[in-house]
């Protein structure tokens, strides 16, 4: 692998040693250090490989792999961020900005990271390792980079002096690692996924998408905490606090940018298709009990 | 009253006979074939493991192996009888052989030119899956391999390129069960 | 020379072969270890091998082909599908393969297939031979060339005149291999010259009539130390007797009805019925008797009867038809057991470490005049116990409902009223009264233990306690299902063996001043022993040094 790649473990990092294209007559297999010995998480990786149900194959064009990794990966789904970046390691053979990788986290058809169990656990084992890993790879932490999702709670900013970055999905995760990749999925997205267009907004950033970054990067802090609310979807705690920022000088042009930078990611007319019934409240107290659970978190 | 002559006679022939009889069901210093019987328990049974010397009679016994190869080609989910000799100059890469309940490719790692991947697919995937490999090498050895649980009809299993049942899958002198 | 002890080992290749498949089918086994053949079916298939009587068997084998063929053309699931191959196995399997195909019908003893227009009948006794007929059958022709063979049975419909032809070609093939396989026929030297001898001195007396008491002792002591004959010991000349009696009779037998039918003299030739030949062997092979079948039935899971009394009695003709042959010869019978036993312990003790003081002072000691009687009493004590491993045996089989119960509580208590098991309901002026099976069945395991009552519960009670004072294995404890199985299958072996040593001692042996025999018996063994062992001299010598 031209960059290493890890993956995250409540039992300690493992590393990805290599991946191969198969036949496509075989079905994907993650085995054990070179050996003739495919773990049981094998399954899982076919799905996650080959399409429909896949996404690597969506990303790379091809549906068989043979991944070795020189520990045990259980069962489950954390492994799947990781196995993105050393796909996409293995994919982009120029871009090479990061010196390490370690990752955790979930992967959705929608390419999305979805938050997974144990992270605090798993960094807490791969600070125990992460020295001896370092001078053996003989590199800078800080070109390091430790891939989690955007939702863990209590991330420490760096383990081992390795910046620890949340992601929300494939793209954040591939510009963190300095990676390039991935063109094919974007431009094959699945239909029926309801979210897509939001996705393909994030995916293939403009010039517009570039700016507004810079420009939010300027604003400050107050941009990151309307971010992390607009993130948890608290809708309406976001406007209030707009609101209160349009009244002062500085604060309204910040929040006014923002509300701009919001505009860009509105998802198109013909993308959201609301499914559901229409609920009658007989009171007020009522709708509020109604509505608190996850769809306003 | 019959002939004392004849009658002798006749007894001494049932003693001669008797005398005959009983040295055939002497105990034979000669090596003992295997019984039919245990044959079919092997064939009848995948989850029957031969014993050592089961298996060292069977390798001495050209007929048995010969009927045991019979009976579960009657008694298996599917069974590949050797290939002619077209199919095995062609297999060098890809190994494939295929009836009408299955399909048993051996396909080459690419990761690993040591290792190589046998996939069974069956061709109901409803069907009721085998769970064992059986071949039959060119020497007459029943070699037994443990399948996996198949999904959707289909077993993939990664082996070292020299594992004795490669070997014998790429012979095309091999009979191939599975049960 | 080299010629013949080439050609010597070629025959011995060939008869190897064939013992080999003989020793394969003893060999095969159950799913519990025990043998999946009987002893008796495998001698019943050498026998039918050896006298070459095979055509029959084929012909029902092809026809219980059919039958087993019947379901889905898989007989060797039908065949192999039954562990152990008995008469209920067989029942069992073709009761399933009936309910799923009409080509088979059932009775309560046979089994028939319509192809051939149900005229062909199996029973299931015969079912256990037959199978094993058919393994030997593969395992001396091959699976594949037998499948082959077989094939028209299973394909389309089996008519008699198919089955027959199939049959047919089954007999030329096993014909060809015997042809190959089967050993010549040794011809048995020393009942030939016994048979001679007795003949020559028995005046008008013919056949086994020439054969006594007198004859035996007489031509031992006389060719037991001559190198024309082999007969050093006393047990192998009475053997040849009492055979040679059984032969004569069932020979005589089988003549009777054919007297005027013209044969030769050469069985090898084919001048001699094999049919007769084998119906001969057969009476010899049914002296083997009920112990065999005890021990068989029992394995070592329910002890009847132990090692030392197995020892005893194992050399007594208690099978019907050597206990008949041994009613001409009954002083012979205790010879064997009294001297030829020393015998036998002599010879051993000479190929060995040499004739000891040990071996002659235990000779000495144990005959005197009174071996005979000794000997009887010790049959009778084993019969005892054989009674009360019986009577345990009925309490065991009656509290677990099994219908073997009633076989033994009827033999052990014959005497008891057993109609008052009997369903009285019956019309007022029906003399008798019907005993209808099933109420009797259900009455007699509804009866409870009494020690206080009589006829059925107080035999049941006495069950009982003789089953708390039985100490053997398998009537200790919890009974398993497979013990109670051995035990059922055992109980009616028990029930005859101990009929045969009654009958045997109680019987046969009358009528013999026996202490006058021991005396007279131990002058003439020990003389003829000291000069077979020359055993006068280590007995002068042991006295020599017991003196110093």
């Amino acid at each position: 692998m031209p960059i290493p790649v890890y993956i995250l473990t409540t039992e300690g990092p493992v590393r990805v040693q290599r991946i191969t294209r198969e036949d496509a007559l075989v079905h994907s297999v993650i085995c054990l250090d070179g050996r003739a010995q495919a773990l049981p998480v094998s399954a899982a990786y076919e799905g996650f490989v080959r399409s429909p149900t896949g996404v690597i194959e969506r990303l790379t064009g091809h549906g068989a792999y043979r991944m070795d990794v020189d520990g045990q990966v259980d069962e489950g789904s954390s492994w799947q961020l990781a196995a993105v970046l050393a796909h996409a390691v293995e994919h982009d053979t120029e871009s090479h900005k990061t010196q390490a990788l370690f990752a955790t986290g979930e992967v959705d058809h929608d390419l999305a990271v979805r938050p997974v169990l144990h992270v605090a656990r798993k960094l807490a084992r791969l600070a125990d390792v992460l020295p001896d890993v370092i001078a053996h790879l003989k590199i800078d932490p800080s070109q390091a980079r430790i891939l989690v999702p955007v939702e863990t709670p209590d991330l420490p900013d760096d383990v081992c002096d390795v910046p620890v970055l949340p992601v929300a999905d494939i793209e954040g995760a591939l510009q963190v690692a300095g990676l390039t990749f991935l063109d094919q999925a974007v431009e094959q997205p699945p239909r029926s996924m309801a979210p897509a267009p939001r996705r393909r907004g994030l995916l293939k950033p403009g010039l517009a998408v570039i700016a507004a970054a810079a420009l939010m990067f300027w604003l400050g802090i107050d941009v990151a905490r309307w971010a992390a609310l607009s993130g948890d979807g608290q809708v309406l705690a976001l406007e209030q606090e707009l609101n209160d920022a349009e009244d002062g000088r500085l604060s309204a042009l910040q929040a006014s940018a923002y509300r701009q930078w919001l505009s860009l990611q509105k998802p198109a007319d013909d993308a959201v298709r609301t499914e559901g019934a229409l609920l009658l409240a007989d009171t007020p107290g009522d709708c509020v009990m109604q509505q608190k659970p996850e769809a306003l978190r | 009253m019959a002939d004392v002559d004849a009658i002798a006679k006749l007894a001494l022939a049932g003693i001669d006979a008797e005398a005959q009889a009983k040295g055939l069901l002497s105990p034979s210093s000669a090596r003992t074939r295997l019984p039919f019987t245990m044959l079919h328990v092997y064939a009848s049974d995948p989850s029957f493991d031969m014993s050592d010397s089961f298996r060292v009679r069977l390798a001495a016994d050209a007929r048995a192996q010969d009927d045991l190869s019979r009976l579960m080609a009657r008694t298996a989910f599917a069974y590949m009888p050797r290939q002619v000799a077209a199919a095995s100059a062609a297999s060098t890469d890809v190994v494939r052989r295929e009836t009408t309940q299955a399909t048993i490719t051996l396909t080459p790692s690419r990761a690993d030119d040591a290792q190589v991947y046998l996939i069974i697919t069956l061709s109901d995937a409803e069907a009721k899956a085998p769970t064992r490999l059986t071949l039959k090498d060119r020497t007459g050895v029943f070699l037994d391999f443990d399948l996996g649980p198949f999904s959707a009809g289909r077993v993939q299993l990664l082996l070292r390129d020299d594992n004795s049942i490669v070997t014998a899958l790429r012979d095309a002198e091999s009979e191939v069960f599975l049960r | 020379m080299a010629s013949s002890l080439h050609n010597l080992n070629l025959e011995e290749g060939k008869s190897d072969a064939l013992r080999e498949a003989l020793a394969c089918l003893a060999e095969a086994s159950a799913g519990d270890g025990g043998p999946r053949y009987a002893d008796r079916v495998i001698r019943q298939l050498a026998r039918v091998v050896v006298c070459r009587t095979y055509a029959r068997p084929i012909l029902e084998l092809s026809h219980l082909l059919v039958a087993a063929s019947a379901r889905d053309g898989r007989y060797e699931d039908l065949f192999w599908g039954v562990d152990r191959a008995s008469a209920g196995a067989f029942r069992r399997a073709f009761e399933a393969v009936a309910a799923d195909t009409g080509r088979v019908r059932l009775s309560n003893d046979t089994v028939r297939h319509s192809d051939a227009g149900d005229a062909f009948e199996v029973s299931f006794s015969r079912m256990p031979f037959l199978a094993a007929l058919l393994e030997f059958l593969i395992t001396t022709l091959g699976y594949g060339e037998v499948d082959e063979l077989t094939r028209p049975l299973r394909d389309g419909v089996a008519s008699s005149a198919r089955v027959d032809e199939t049959a047919r070609a089954l007999q030329r093939r096993l014909y060809a291999y015997l042809k190959d396989h089967l050993p010549p026929v040794q011809r048995q030297r020393r009942e030939r010259h016994f048979l001679d001898y007795v003949t020559a001195g028995a005046g008008n007396r013919t056949g086994s009539e020439a054969i006594d008491d007198a004859a035996v002792l007489s031509y031992w002591q006389a060719y037991a130390a001559s190198d024309e004959v082999s007969a050093r010991t006393y047990r192998g000349v009475y053997r040849s007797a009492l055979k040679l009696i059984m032969a004569l009779d069932a020979a005589e037998v089988r003549r009777e009805g054919v007297y005027a039918k013209s044969i030769g003299t050469d069985y090898e030739a084919g001048e001699v019925d094999p049919a007769d030949v084998e119906a001969v062997v057969a009476a010899l092979d049914e002296a083997t008797g009920p112990l065999p079948d005890l021990l068989d039935a029992s394995g070592e899971r329910v002890k009847f009867i132990n090692a030392r009394e197995v020892e005893r009695v194992v050399d007594l003709p208690l099978a019907p038809a050597a206990a008949l042959a041994a009613r001409r010869i009954p002083v012979s019978v205790m010879r064997d057991s009294v001297f030829g036993a020393h015998q036998t312990r002599l010879s051993a003790a000479e190929r060995g470490d040499g004739i000891t003081a040990g071996v002659l002072q235990s000779l000495n000691r144990q005959i005197d005049g009174s071996v005979y009687e000794a000997c009887f009493e010790g049959y009778i004590e084993i019969a005892e116990t054989l009674e009360r491993a019986s009577m345990a045996a009925l309490a065991v089989l009656h509290s677990a409902g099994r219908i073997e119960a009633v076989e033994i509580a009827l033999t052990l208590a014959p005497d008891l009223d057993w109609g008052a098991l009997a369903e009285t309901a019956h019309s007022p002026d029906d003399n008798v009264v019907p005993i209808s099976v099933h109420t009797a069945a259900a009455q007699f395991f509804a009866t409870k233990p009494d020690p206080r009552g009589d006829e059925l519960p107080g035999l049941l009670a006495e069950a009982r306690r003789a089953l708390r004072a039985f100490n053997r294995a398998g009537f200790k404890g919890d009974v398993d299902a497979m013990t109670l199985d051995a035990m059922a299958a055992a109980a009616p072996y028990a029930l005859r063996l101990i009929e045969a040593i009654r009958r045997f001692v109680e019987r046969d042996l009358r009528g013999q001043d026996w202490p006058a025999l021991a005396q007279h018996d131990r002058r003439v063994f020990l003389d003829m022993f000291a000069a077979l062992y020359r055993a006068d001299k280590i007995l002068e010598t042991e006295a020599s040094d017991g003196g110093r």
